[in-house]
């Protein structure tokens, strides 16, 4: 006990060393974080910068893709479905985070229930070992989800965690080929990839929704942080002025033409000329957009907006109006047409088909479709006036009908005409148009002279119906007066009704109707190719009061089988006509 | 001489109850910190009774009950044995055979590549130990015990013999596969020895041998060398062993003077590894910031000066060793929790007495905290009168 008390002053001392110890960590402690916030030295504002980057923690971000919105067609009573999204499950594995047992066993059990080939499936794990995302199956079926569940509960059980399922939208199209080319198309991952697709992608697509979690080190997800996170947003809705009936009417007509005349494609337009409204649009051979990816890409073009075309005597009427209007000429007036053949210095040589003509007027040089009548006409025009009533209607400009890769056609500048452009633009040489332009075009002689904007879209709602958008009001531009329009289509009227005339293949049964037949030799750089025309024909009915316009353009058939306007096109418009007459129920007139 | 020593009851012994309220604050600290430290990161696939969180809970609880209750065994019966602290050294003597099937395969298990482990039992439901904190505390037993022999002269060899023997025994076994245990145990042997009054010169020798010793275990293992420059030159981008301090060094300042919110903590996310032991302190800091810091080092100091009014007024020379020694023990072995922590020491595997998470080392510091309370609570009864007044009651009572 003695000895012990002597020593206390030992006790004292080590307690005392203790004592300092603490509070000098303390004070160390203390030093240490007012270097973070005042940092003094080079390392101190190193470390210092260091703690402000990583104090924030890491967020792992999941999007939740939004549904991709519905197009919509039109029919008699109300609207189709054309195109829509539907929520497919697809299997993805983590290859990182499994052995390479589990991968194995895995392989087998995924393989069986995907049907793919064991080996196949070992080689892509192999090839991808340490991703953390390796697509297996996509898009599979309500059975084999079932299975996949069950074998996912399985390996759960045995501790294997690298097997996922991700839910993502399909696009489906219920309509299979019909208007392929003017709906388009999606990429597996839901990106656009043509026609209305692509160009109302921002109506169609949804928002993504996005579930922000913290992350720990292996980037797993700790807990959400609500305020960052996010409910995905569903796509809007597009509807369409394409009615699905008449379409397939359309679609079906220019489909067998091509294929009974040999012709490298063929494409047809019908619009409502007085509303501008275009209630179908197709191109042969056509694509359906739910395999898009087994479709030559030149099938999904959309050629009736796409792709220019010299329109060969289509294009007399529209010149000759427009003479009519300027007050050049009228349809009584005389035009001496040489015999059939008219040539002269710097202006070439240019024929008439078939007959040979003397004195014909106006009107019959339309009806009887003489090269050299127009020639003349464009003659009593001149060059400028040609181009500004080119230009006027609308050729070598877009119509913004809101399709991807429309072409403005090919009008070249006036100071490149010539006396060569003089006689062939009136009968539609040395210009090219779309089919579209076309039609409009024509729309004008239906409506009193109205050049209107064409419309493809009726509406766009967001996914709740709100209508967000709607074409804007029709604002035309007069391009000839009412009488000269109606003087116009009576003189088309008798295309069709006139023995004389070269469209009367289109002379409809129940119905007064009226057109312009049209054909044109296709040219490429090196000049005309021989024996290659395109054949089109516009037809529309009733006269008075026109429902429906339609043009139908065959390019490059088979000479053998015909090329004529009159024989490749007219037969079938007159089938569209009629069809989508008695459809729209449109009283008889005849 | 033992039997002069007279039982005081709890709500009479003060001292005893601060104690006891000091190791359930921090036993109560530990679990917020462990729940906040381990809760974060989901481990798949372990079922609930496997989980940290929910064990540190229950052996939190556990250690309360052995602080709440222990005292009420008498300190006296470890030091046993007239001549020699035979129940003293049986206690060591257990420890030592745990020590050493740690190194037996199949008993042994390792985390993190240290065999510092016992697992007994199916795989399952298996119970770990860590022998090293058991050596550790017994072998402050039997020094204390040894050395407060009465009539025995400290100064001699033989006393100094024996005691490094049982030292140098311990640390061959641990010293392998745990350096910073063995530190710890060399530091409060070499305390103990101070405060029992071996001379200077023995001392000395000592400090030569660990330090002798010392060398040559850096020598074997370069990896230490790696962490003590880690401690000397903490952001050296091409040193491994930097990583822990690194990380303890970004949890701490990241923390600040406020602390980023309990439960906010992102360091430990699985970027600062052991974050529920070995760097439960950075953890701490990071959420709790400098004002939690201050609040831990305060218990810390309460407890050194109740430990050393514990030893003052003990009633006899091994309750006095005794209670000074485990005081300084737990104390030292924080203070070296924290050093590794704010990276003035080498990272290395201490634990952070009732805070870290792990059982053994929880019940073992409240067994220790309850040996002092056990010593504060038998007083010399000096006053006759007194013990007669109780005996009175006592007979009243029954």
């Amino acid at each position: 006990m003695s000895k012990i008390g002597l020593r206390i002053t030992r006790y004292d001392i080590v307690f005392f060393i203790a004592a300092v110890m603490l509070a000098g960590l303390g004070v160390k402690l203390g030093f240490m974080i007012h270097a973070r916030y005042h940092p003094v030295t080079e390392q101190q504002k190193r470390i210092a910068a260091l703690v402000e980057k990583s104090s924030g923690g890491q967020k792992v971000t999941i999007l939740i893709s939004g549904r991709p919105g519905n197009i919509y067609g039109s029919n008699f009573k109300g609207v189709s479905l054309m195109a829509g999204s539907r929520e497919v499950p697809s299997c993805f594995v983590d290859l990182k985070i499994m052995s390479p047992e589990q991968t194995v066993r895995v392989c087998e059990t995924l393989s069986n229930i995907f049907d793919i080939d064991v080996v196949e499936l070992r080689n892509k794990f192999l090839a991808n070992q340490n991703r953390r995302f390796v697509w297996v199956y996509r898009e599979m079926t309500p059975q084999q989800k079932q299975a996949l569940d069950e074998a996912m509960v399985q390996m759960r059980k045995d501790g294997i965690r690298g097997v996922g399922v991700l839910r993502e939208w399909r696009r489906e199209y219920p309509y299979g080929n019909l208007a392929g080319t003017v709906i388009g198309f999606c990429l597996k991952d839901n990106s656009p990839g043509g026609g209305l697709e692509l160009k109302r992608q921002n109506d169609l697509r949804g928002t993504d929704g996005r579930r922000v979690l913290w992350a720990d080190v292996h980037r797993r997800g700790i807990r959400p942080i609500v305020e960052e996170s996010s409910q995905p947003t569903d796509g809007g809705n597009v509807y369409l002025t394409i009615d699905v009936n008449i379409q397939k009417y359309l679609q079906d007509a220019v489909a067998e033409s091509v294929e009974r005349f040999g012709a490298q494609w063929g494409t047809g337009i019908v619009v409502d000329p007085q509303t501008g409204d275009i209630l179908a649009m197709c191109s042969a051979p056509t694509f359906a957009p739910n395999h898009f990816n087994t479709t030559p890409a030149e099938n999904m073009l959309n050629r009736a907006v796409a792709m220019p075309y010299e329109p060969g005597s289509i294009f007399k009427p529209i010149i000759a109006a427009q003479a009519v209007q300027d007050g050049t000429m009228t349809y009584q007036t005389m035009i001496d047409c040489e015999g059939g053949v008219y040539s002269a210095p710097r202006h070439g040589r240019i024929s008439d088909h078939g007959s040979r003509y003397n004195e014909l007027s106006l009107r019959d040089v339309i009806v009887r479709s003489s090269n050299i009548g127009m020639a003349k006409v464009g003659e009593a025009m001149g060059n400028e006036r040609l181009w500004q009533t080119v230009r006027h209607w609308g050729f070598g400009r877009r119509t913004k009908l809101g399709l991807p890769g429309e072409s403005p056609g090919i009008v070249r500048p006036l100071r490149k005409w010539d006396g060569y452009s003089t006689w062939r633009i009136p009968f539609g040489q040395e210009i090219s148009t779309s089919a579209l332009q076309l039609v409009m075009g024509f729309s004008v002689f239906a409506n009193g002279g109205k050049l209107l904007q064409p419309n493809i879209v009726r509406q766009v709602t967001d996914a709740k119906g709100k209508i967000t958008w709607k074409p804007k009001p029709q604002d035309p531009k007069q391009v000839l007066s009412p009488d000269v329009a109606a003087a116009t289509l009576a003189v088309l009227q008798d295309v069709v009704e006139d023995p004389h005339g070269t469209g009367k293949k289109c002379r409809i049964e129940n119905w007064t109707s009226w057109g312009k037949t049209g054909t044109a030799q296709i040219s490429n750089p090196t000049g005309i190719i021989p024996d290659a025309y395109v054949g089109s024909f516009i037809g529309a009915a009733p006269a008075k009061n026109t429902k429906v316009i339609c043009l139908i353009s065959i390019y490059y058939p088979d000479r053998q089988r015909g090329y004529y306007g009159g024989t490749v096109a007219a037969p079938y418009v007159k089938g569209v006509l009629e069809k989508t007459l008695t459809y729209l129920k449109v009283p008889s007139d005849r | 001489m033992p039997g002069k020593l007279q039982l005081v009851a709890l709500g009479r012994n003060t001292l005893g109850q601060g104690i006891i309220l000091t190791g359930l604050a921090l036993l109560g600290l530990g679990v917020v910190i462990v729940q906040t430290a381990v809760a974060s990161v989901e481990t798949p696939g372990v079922a609930w009774y496997q989980r940290v969180d929910l064990r540190h809970i229950v052996f939190a609880s556990m250690a309360g009950l052995i602080l709440l209750t222990l005292w009420r065994c008498d300190y006296r019966i470890l030091a046993k044995g007239e001549k020699f602290p035979w129940v003293a050294l049986g206690i060591l003597i257990f420890g030592l055979i745990l020590g050493g099937l740690v190194y037996v395969p199949g008993v042994g298990h390792s985390i993190g590549g240290k065999f510092r482990w016992v697992r007994i039992g199916p795989r399952q439901f298996s119970i770990g130990l860590q022998p090293s904190e058991l050596i550790k505390i017994a072998l402050v037993i039997f020094l204390a015990a040894y050395l407060s022999r009465p009539r025995v002269n400290n100064k001699s060899i033989k006393v100094f013999g024996v005691c490094c023997l049982a030292i140098g025994v311990s640390l061959l076994l641990i010293a392998r596969e745990d350096f910073g245990t063995a530190v710890l145990i060399g530091m409060i042997s070499f305390v103990i020895m101070f405060i029992a009054g071996i001379p200077f010169y023995y001392l000395f020798t000592m400090i030569a041998a660990g330090a002798a010793a010392g060398y040559c275990l850096l020598l074997i293992d370069p990896f230490r060398i790696n962490r003590i420059n880690a401690a000397i030159d903490t952001w050296s981008p091409d040193n491994p062993a930097a990583f822990h301090a690194q990380q303890a060094i970004l949890s701490i300042l990241n923390g600040g003077w406020t602390g980023v919110g309990l439960g906010n903590g992102v360091r430990k996310l699985g970027f600062l590894p052991e974050d529920s032991t070995d760097f439960i302190f950075a953890t701490f800091c990071e959420e709790v910031g400098f004002r939690g810091a201050l609040l831990l080092l305060g218990l810390l100091l309460l407890w050194v000066f109740q430990c050393r009014t514990a030893a003052k007024n003990a009633g006899d020379a091994f309750g006095k060793l005794l209670a000074a020694s485990l005081g300084i023990l737990i104390t030292l072995q924080a203070a070296l929790h924290i050093g590794v922590n704010i990276v003035i020491l080498p990272p290395t595997g201490i634990s952070m007495p009732f805070i870290s998470a792990g059982g053994t080392s929880l019940l073992l510091m409240a067994a220790a905290a309850s040996i002092i309370v056990s010593v504060t609570s038998r007083r010399v009864a000096d006053n006759p009168e007194e013990i007669e007044l109780q005996n009175v009651q006592k007979a009243a009572n029954a």
